[in-house]
């Protein structure tokens, strides 16, 4: 019934975990084994370490599951297949046991609610098993046919592809609500109201657009956890036609032949530089991930202006932990402390471990909220100029061609409540249009909005590249030039021209840089 | 005198609905109709909220405006025009230009009225003179008892007058009520409240600011009452307003109230947040006035059963002292309400705008009212208004003494010498606190003490303060609000 592939690389980790319990000496294990659902080989005991790890913490932290596979075309809900994984470690599957059909008997899912399944399957396994079970994961027919479709020819497909099926395999099981867990983990309710809230938006085409405007990197990754540390290769690269290739890699630091030393991680991370031959080696602290994942997960769905104050204001923290929470090599300039004093010579002070994260999200929200207001419609409007550099956009004039993506932003009380996409066809009468008129339109349409928001995918590439993937780069230019960007209406236009942006567009770069910094960086060096 | 019929019930609708537009289209419906208000080739003026360049709820939701006005072209109206004046040294056009208003409301058909010729001070060319014939032009002065107020003659001679009001929640008065908001059918330089008696010595005790403010606030009423009244309450901006600020929260109840009669209308707002509404001042005053407050027994509800749509409203502080700032501690005396309401607004600016500000710069002492209890702290001292500054002329805080060095090695000297006959009085010097900042006004202008606020501190040492000067240098200066000023002072 499931996908052989799938099947054969299930067992053999289903295996590996068995096997792994006997042995003493587990690290020096080399099986490879593919990241259930991915085209990913990576070593099986990062795979055992990833299940132990996240499964307790993100699925459920007790023992013993069954899945049970039911198909709902029929008046009553049939059962197809009971599987019963008995778990010594709480999420590490190790031994698969098919139970008879007729073990237990569900009248319909739209009747009976998942806690009563649960509780007569655990009154019937403990009668005729003695075993206790933690959680049921239920699959319809129709999941496990979509799981069989993605996982076709898994093994040759690209990073993007498996990316782009399984953002796909996700909206389609939980809009569809054809993969239920119980008791429900708190992701599960992450994922179904991520997916109502972006209504007809399709995930694999939003993936689509990431890869559009993540530029070039080629960076590895030494995650040190409690008892495994990871190395990860991160690679893109642009291909002659016009494409790019996304390469991830897993090693364990034995592969690469590096010895991990805590008291050393500039060194090793040198080493994984070397053998990996990437620009850039990051040290992460996989317990500072976890956090930073679960508090994502943890945000109800629609988000709410605090909570994303809050997130905003934590990850702002971690980046400003430099050489405390994360490490890189090179070390970046910006850090030097020379420079730094003679930057300030020239009264800029930028001190990246003195972000200010703690006001930062403030001045952002606040004066979002003043001008946007607390309930607010906003249409923002992606184009793509790259071939069209000359296209003029302004208050009167915006061209049907270069207008890639559009969307509409409802926000209630503060809090992000629909996505919706807009056709083409419901801002364009003609191939020009004005702003205002595309304004009307949706107005009469959706009610009236507040604002417009059009951004390039260039403007978008330049912010990704030089504010994130070269945060550390000690060149003013990248940045400044990304700055002039915003003040061009052709990169980023805001229908009307609310104040805080007219401050943007009208001051000169230094002297936006000179008045901003000091809310951006913290006063007091130590 | 203001009186209403007693043998007929005032009827006030409690409408609700899944959005803004149901809701109202329900109320009206529920009421008789748009058209038993508005009739074929009527001229509506439609008197909104029209605070600042913000978005909602600082002033009326566009979805309320928009429904009301389709409905009105619906019923036949020739011309809508909707209007308010805004806050003191906000000019309509550079509101209208910042959310793109009249272009809004003339693709409904409607026309945003420019009540301060702020569409005119583009033109360069306007000299005072021609400024002038133009303000008395449009603006007609109306004499009400001993008060002489301007009136634009957009409001006077339109044939139906609509009041939609947002409701959130005030300082003053705990909501805007709809007869709070009639009153800024005048200019805002005519609003403020003169000082005309404020030397008598019960001007504070008797709070004479707000008796003053409610006294007109009914004179204005009735100028031109309103044919229909709104109260939109579908979203109510709580826990500090009436404009968003950091401990501003918006609560939906999915609510309109509507009605012929804004006192009735007032009443049954005030009713269904559970708030009595002879505790308020605005309509405790009117008692006095013998103004007829009609009494919730006497008011005919349609729609929505009142006991089933009550809800509670976090309102604002209503004492200064209330107001939490970071590294700012509280002395008043005795204020009145008209200082109460700057401080308070001044206050939220701080709180919302300056949280770095204030991180930096820290014991600050905020002292306001009439013989305030001298402040504990050193560090810096707000003096806000004239009541504080003149008050506390003699107070310990505003001289710095110091003792002179003590002469140690000339003592033990003396001490060995035994010549200890005479002890030697300490000097003792006197000097001026310079850490004091006097943010003068009766009551004082916000801009105005925004601006000395960053002179005293400096701009270097309040970052969040000198970029919000920075931001609002692009609409509250330039040619447009100088013209304005010039406009007001004709």
């Amino acid at each position: 019934m499931i996908n052989e592939g799938f099947k054969k690389n299930w067992l053999k980790i289903l295996n590996f975990n068995k096997n792994r319990e006997i042995l003493e000496d587990h690290e020096k294990l080399k099986e490879f084994v593919r990241i259930p659902l991915s085209p990913l080989t990576l070593n099986a005991n990062i795979l055992y370490n990833f299940f132990e790890l996240l499964y307790p913490k993100f699925i459920n932290d007790q023992q013993n599951i069954l899945d049970i596979i039911i198909s709902t075309a029929e008046k009553k809900d049939k059962i197809l297949g009971l599987y019963l994984y008995r778990t010594k470690k709480a999420g590490v599957h190790q031994t698969l046991e098919p139970l008879p059909d007729g073990l237990i008997r569900i009248k319909s899912l739209e009747i009976e609610k998942l806690d009563d399944i649960f509780n007569k399957i655990q009154t019937q396994l403990l009668k005729e098993k003695g075993i206790r079970i933690s959680s049921i994961r239920l699959f319809k027919k129709e999941a496990i046919e979509l799981i069989n479709k993605h996982c076709e020819r898994i093994e040759e497909i690209t990073i993007y592809e498996f990316l782009k099926r399984l953002m796909d395999l996700i909206q389609k099981l939980f809009q569809q609500d054809l993969f239920l867990i119980y008791p429900e983990p708190i992701i599960f309710e992450f994922f179904r109201s991520g997916i109502k809230l972006l209504s007809k938006i399709q995930l694999k085409n939003f993936f689509k657009f990431i890869e559009e405007i993540l530029p070039e990197f080629n960076i590895s990754l030494l995650i040190n956890g409690n008892k495994i540390k990871i190395v990860i290769l991160l690679q893109k690269t642009s291909l002659k036609s016009k494409e790019s290739k996304l390469t991830i890699k897993f090693f364990i630091p034995d592969e690469l032949r590096v010895e991990i030393d805590d008291s050393n991680i500039l060194n090793n991370l040198r080493t994984i530089q070397d053998k990996l031959k990437t620009k850039k080696a990051y040290y992460l602290s996989q317990n500072d991930i976890i956090s930073i994942i679960s508090d994502f997960f943890e945000l109800a769905i629609p988000i709410k202006k605090e909570n994303l104050k809050f997130l905003l204001q934590k990850t702002l923290f971690g980046y400003r932990s430099f050489e405390n929470h994360w490490n890189m090599v090179p070390r970046p300039k910006i850090y030097n402390t020379f420079l730094r004093f003679l930057i300030r010579l020239f009264g800029f002070n930028i001190n990246l471990k003195k972000l200010s994260h703690w006001a930062i999200p403030d001045l952002i929200f606040n004066y979002l909220d003043f001008y946007f207001g607390l309930n607010s419609r906003i249409l923002l409007i992606i184009t793509d100029l790259e071939n069209k550099k000359k296209e003029k956009i302004s208050r009167e004039r915006l061209s049907k061609n270069i207008c890639k993506h559009s969307f509409l932003l409802e926000f209630e009380e503060s809090t992000l409540t629909k996505i919706s996409r807009i056709n083409k066809e419901q801002l364009f009468s003609k191939a020009f249009d004005s702003l205002f008129s595309i304004k009307v339109k949706i107005t009469d349409n959706y009610g009236p909005i507040s604002a417009i928001i059009i951004v390039d995918k260039f403007l978008l590439k330049n912010i990704l590249n030089n504010f994130i993937f070269e945060h550390s780069k000690f060149s003013f230019f990248p940045r400044f030039k990304t700055l002039k960007l915003l003040k061009d209406d052709r990169y980023l236009t805001i229908f009307p021209e609310f104040p805080f942006y007219k401050l943007i567009k009208r001051k000169k770069s230094i002297s936006l840089l000179r008045l901003l910094l000091p809310i951006l960086i913290d006063k007091h060096e130590f | 005198m203001l009186t209403q019929s007693k043998s007929k019930k005032t009827e006030v609708v409690i409408s609700k609905g899944n959005t803004p537009k149901e809701s109202l289209l329900k109320g009206i419906d529920i009421l008789g109709g748009i058209s038993k208000f508005i009739d074929e080739g009527d001229h509506v003026f439609i008197k909104f909220n029209l605070h600042l360049p913000g978005g909602f709820p600082t002033n009326t939701n566009l979805d309320t405006l928009q429904t009301i006005i389709i409905s009105c072209k619906k019923a036949g109206a020739k011309k809508v025009y909707l209007g308010s004046f805004p806050f003191k040294g906000v000019s309509i056009k550079s509101i209208s230009d910042l959310l793109c208003l009249n272009e809004f409301f003339q693709s409904n058909g409607a026309e945003l009225a420019f009540l301060d010729n702020s569409d005119i001070f583009e033109n360069k060319e306007i000299n005072q003179d021609q400024l002038k014939k133009i303000k008395y032009n449009s603006l007609t002065n109306i004499q009400i008892k001993n008060n002489e107020f301007l009136v634009p003659n957009v409001i006077l001679n339109s044939d139906k007058v609509i009041c939609v009001n947002q409701i959130n929640v005030d300082p003053l008065f705990k909501l805007n009520l709809s007869l709070y908001n009639l009153y800024s059918i005048i200019p805002t330089k005519y609003q403020e409240i003169g000082k005309k008696s404020r030397d008598t010595n019960d001007y504070i005790s008797r709070d004479q600011y707000k008796r003053d403010l409610i006294s007109n606030i009914f004179e204005i009423f009735t100028i031109k009452k309103p044919n229909l009244v709104i109260n939109d309450l579908y979203y109510i901006l709580e826990g500090a307003g009436p404009h968003i600020y950091k401990d501003s929260e918006l609560k939906k109840t999915g609510l309109m109230i509507l009605g012929n009669d804004a006192i009735s209308v007032d009443v049954v707002t005030l009713n269904a947040l559970n708030l009595d509404f002879n505790e308020n001042e605005l309509i405790q005053q009117a008692y006095s006035k013998n103004i007829i407050i009609p009494k919730i027994s006497t008011i005919r509800i349609l729609g929505e059963k009142l006991e089933d749509i009550k809800t509670n409203v976090k309102l604002c502080v209503s004492k200064i002292d209330d107001i939490r700032a970071r590294n700012v501690s509280i002395n008043s005396g005795k204020y009145c309400s008209g200082c109460f309401k700057q401080a308070y607004h001044l206050l939220n600016i701080m709180k919302t705008y300056m949280g770095k500000d204030l991180k930096y710069n820290i014991d600050n002492s905020f002292i306001v009212g009439e013989n305030p209890p001298e402040p504990e702290k050193v560090g810096n001292f707000i003096l806000f208004g004239d009541c504080a500054i003149n008050s506390t002329k003699d107070y310990s805080f505003k001289k710095i003494i110091t003792e002179q060095k003590k002469d140690i090695i000339g003592e033990t000297k003396q001490k060995f010498k035994k010549e200890l006959k005479f002890k030697k009085k300490t000097k003792v010097k006197e000097k001026p606190n310079k850490n004091i900042l006097d943010l003068p006004g009766c009551p004082p202008d916000i801009s105005n003490c925004l601006e000395l606020i960053l002179k005293y501190y400096k701009k270097k040492n309040v970052p969040n303060l000198n970029l919000l000067r920075n931001v609002n240098k692009l609409w509250i200066t330039g040619e447009s609000i100088n013209k304005l000023k010039i406009w007001e002072a004709l």
